[in-house]
């Protein structure tokens, strides 16, 4: 392969640089790229993370270790003596779902790559609207960890997060994605459920979209087209 | 998945599909030459990201195909399928374009 020159292509992964930055490199040669062209190309590199032609082993990874991280730290919260006291009794938990948490953030995100080259508005919206809830939900469960109270925004938070992975959920049923559709659809729901086992029936929803993600590799290999 | 879907189905990125499916519709060309093409054409500036990302979706989709190269410089030619979907795509515009000007009281060109 070529060498590539300009650094910043290093941002696209493996497999699209392998096909397309020697190319793309010989046209920043030709045009040497200004701020709004740069910043072109750092979204560029976020869009060929989300929608490649590929399978990329992430999604999978991320599902299948945050599932079983979340369904472990269920099962102990559930194990814990009752009544419950938020904090009090699931303090010891919080390490666990805060490890499993950045996890599942990206499981959701890789979860959306198996729409490949298709994105529809659900998708769009689902992505981020998911991103914004992990996130607010990480650093409460922090807050929390660090007995700094974080009770009624820690589940607006975890209902933005259902919010979005029940988007990227439909998006997935929309594009015949049953298997991975359907467990993100149930994590979804779980998760807004007030009841002592949704933690694990959420990790266990995880654990069976990474399952479906190794049963059916998505997106499909690229079709080739053809001349007359 | 019909024609329309196929164009529908690109997202944010549909219009610099298009234009660049237009630009290839005049003959093989290589990423610089689409992307300047395509900036004469419509005015309008086509990031090198953006191009990337359309291009990559073209080519998944089959719509356009690398022509064997000796450089770096990949050119790219329209597929059978390319120009199926184009022609629709550009008989779906002309008619929302015909119906909005008749709508406006104005003739088209």
């Amino acid at each position: 392969m070529p060498l590539i020159v300009d650094p910043q292509l290093r941002l696209y992964p493996g497999r699209w640089q392998r096909r397309y930055a020697h190319e793309l490199d010989a046209l920043l040669g030709d045009e040497p790229p200004g701020l709004r062209a740069r910043l072109d190309l750092v979204a560029g590199a976020v869009d060929a993370h989300l929608h490649p032609w590929w399978v990329p082993a992430w999604p999978v990874v991320a599902a299948a270790a945050g599932g079983l991280g979340w369904t472990f730290g269920g099962a102990v919260a559930l194990g814990q003596p009752v009544p419950p006291d938020w904090p009090g009794y699931l303090q010891e938990t919080l390490p666990i779902f805060l490890a499993a948490a950045p996890l599942l953030l990206l499981a959701t995100l890789g979860a959306s790559t198996r729409l490949g080259s298709r994105d529809p508005a659900t998708a769009r919206v689902g992505r981020p609207v998911a991103s914004i809830g992990w996130l607010a939900w990480i650093l409460l469960l922090v807050a929390a960890a660090a007995n700094l109270g974080a009770g009624a925004p820690l589940a607006l938070a975890a209902t933005a997060a259902a919010a979005g992975i029940l988007l990227v959920g439909i998006a997935l049923l929309g594009a015949g994605d049953w298997g991975t559709g359907a467990a993100l659809l149930v994590a979804a729901l779980v998760l807004v459920v007030p009841a002592p086992w949704s933690a694990t029936a959420f990790g266990v929803a995880w654990t069976v979209a990474a399952i479906a993600q190794v049963r059916d590799p998505r997106p499909r290999p690229r079709t080739t087209g053809r001349l007359a | 998945m019909t024609p329309d879907d196929q164009v529908a189905d690109l997202g944010g990125l549909a219009e610099a599909s298009v234009e660049i499916l237009v630009v290839l519709s005049g003959g093989a060309a290589h990423g610089y030459a689409i992307k300047a093409a395509v900036e004469r054409e419509t005015g309008r500036s086509l990031g090198p990201g953006t191009l990337y990302a359309a291009l990559a979706r073209l080519e998944a989709r089959g719509l356009i195909e690398p022509l064997p190269s000796e450089d770096r410089r990949q050119p790219y030619r329209l597929t059978v399928r390319g120009s199926q979907v184009l022609a629709a795509e550009l008989a779906r515009l002309q008619a929302l374009a015909t119906r909005g000007l008749e709508r406006l009281g104005r003739t088209p060109d």
